[in-house]
């Protein structure tokens, strides 16, 4: 609160019109007791402001490994294919693309996200033997995970094509971890997963690429 | 709110320590420099000036808009002759859809980021079975047991590649070059097979040019019989990318399309590239109408 720098009205103090006049002057300049319904609009400009007072942006147009993911590559895959998710790599759920990351100095408040980039999906063996009610389509589930909370979650892509993300949720204050995650579909007991041949002859069957996110914090 | 409520001093009213003590709390709103004052209801988006977080934004019609697809740009898929210039996205009289930026062109500084991001109605077709072509790279051969052989089977691996091009030297519009981080799918990165690296592909969307299913597949094989292969059909396919880096002018900004591409690796490293056989065999092409193109140039905080 403010206090007073002029005459302060103590008992017993003869008291006049400048008593009050005076300080009122005195402080006349002051704003702290304005709040924004006073405040003229459009007042503050960018550089009257500090860095991230009001929002932040983190991004990364290539994450993982060249902007590859790198949750699995195999390497004995079919030379006309990449080296990346096959049935021999073993994974099952839900996978990090890569490293997770950190949204430092979040301040709490609204929080946006995008991830999107291009993903292959081997379609051809969605309706194996005995598998038909409904069939096993494959796709790349595709979610956003911010501190263990997903924000956003898609079933995904099913074929060669490009995917993007996008979500929006409130978080409290403090530095953010984030996962890109994805999820593909298991094999079927019946699943052709070898060419014939001998040697690299592993079917690829997930890779994604191309991946690129942009983080939003919004703190009023 | 921060408003005094208390009434004028009035004739025959007291004027003692204790009424201009009441007085100077009223003004001096104890409490008032504290949390809500000044800092959650100082200010907000009105005090803000409208450039202070988003600076500007564009809009591009890309190609040309005909519902009934009775018109539509058509792009056929390369069958050699490297450098491949790639086909610029443009109305059906054949004027490049470019996000222009106007004379003085966009400068990006080192605390803002460029988003882009684009759509385009898109129809990838094809005759026949292109995949199949002997020396295609489209196709993976599993067993057949009924005829103790190998059947082919499509890898629906392949695809049209979409991608935005910017100048960054006039307003001439006469230099686009790939942005940073994309390439333009020419490198010849191993005998006569041309295409980019992944991680060249920053900017890239892929449009799947076929796709084969297979049905009933037993014990880790498959019959050709139970072989279904379908064109895509007309679909929206979409992109983004964004730029954060040195400073930059960009004066326009437009979109290439090449194809088709195939996964494959050499060397440990993994490409996109071209399938000239399998895009040279019958007639593969992508149709397309009209799309969008967005830009918005932001302040990173």
């Amino acid at each position: 609160m403010k206090h007073w720098t002029q005459r302060q009205a103590l008992d017993g103090v003869t008291v006049s019109p400048d008593s009050i006049n005076i300080e009122m002057q005195a402080q006349r300049s002051s704003i702290t007791t304005l709040d924004r319904t006073q405040i003229p609009t459009n007042l503050v400009d960018h550089n009257n402001t500090e860095q991230n007072a009001i929002a932040q942006v983190w991004q990364d147009r290539s994450v993982g490994t060249g902007g590859e993911q790198s949750a699995a590559r195999d390497t004995k895959t079919v030379s006309n294919g990449w080296q990346c998710i096959t049935y021999s790599t073993g994974l099952t759920g839900w996978n990090s693309i890569g490293s997770s990351f950190t949204l430092a100095g979040f301040k709490g408040g609204s929080l946006y996200g995008e991830w999107s980039g291009n993903a292959m999906v081997f379609p051809a063996f969605c309706s194996t033997s005995g598998n038909i009610y409904p069939g096993s389509p494959r796709y790349c589930g595709l979610r956003i995970l911010v501190n263990g909370v997903p924000l956003v979650e898609r079933r995904g892509v099913a074929l060669h094509e490009h995917f993007r993300v996008f979500g929006v949720g409130r978080f409290p204050q403090g530095d953010l971890v984030v996962q890109l995650q994805i999820h593909i579909t298991d094999a079927d007991p019946n699943d052709v997963l070898y060419v014939s041949g001998i040697g690299n002859t592993n079917v690829p069957q997930v890779h994604v690429y191309s991946n690129r996110y942009l983080f939003i914090g919004r703190y009023r | 709110m921060s408003r005094i409520q208390r009434q004028r001093i009035v004739d025959g009213e007291p004027i003692d320590a204790t009424n201009l003590n009441d007085r100077y709390n009223d003004f001096a709103q104890p409490g008032a420099l504290n949390q809500y004052n000044v800092r959650d209801s100082s200010i907000d988006l009105p005090q803000l000036k409208a450039d202070w977080f988003t600076r500007n934004s564009w809009e591009q019609t890309l190609g040309e808009f005909n519902l009934s697809h009775s018109s539509v740009n058509t792009v056929a898929a390369t069958t050699g002759g490297f450098p491949v210039a790639g086909h610029v996205v443009q109305d059906f009289g054949g004027t490049p859809s470019i996000l222009n930026f106007g004379l003085g062109g966009l400068t990006i500084g080192t605390d803002e980021v460029l988003r882009l991001y684009w759509d385009l109605s898109v129809r990838p077709s094809y005759t026949g079975t292109p995949w199949t072509a002997v020396g295609s790279f489209s196709k993976y051969q599993f067993p057949d047991p009924p005829k103790t052989g190998v059947v082919d089977v499509a890898t629906s691996a392949d695809v049209w590649v979409m991608y935005p091009e910017w100048d960054v030297t006039s307003s001439l519009l006469t230099n686009f070059v790939p942005v940073p981080g994309q390439g333009d799918f020419n490198t010849n990165y191993t005998g006569a097979r041309y295409g980019n690296a992944l991680p060249d592909c920053e900017a890239t969307t892929v449009i799947p040019a076929w796709v084969q299913v297979a049905f009933n597949a037993v014990d880790g094989s498959v019959s050709a019989p139970n072989l279904y292969d379908s064109g895509i059909g007309w679909r929206g396919v979409s992109g983004a990318w964004h730029y954060v880096g040195a400073p930059t002018t960009v004066y326009g900004i437009r979109w290439i399309i090449k194809g088709i591409l195939h996964p494959e690796q050499a060397t440990n490293v993994n490409y996109l590239g071209f399938d000239t056989v399998a895009g040279g065999t019958g007639t593969v092409q992508l149709e397309y109408t009209s799309g969008k193109a967005q830009a918005m140039i932001m302040r990173l905080g």
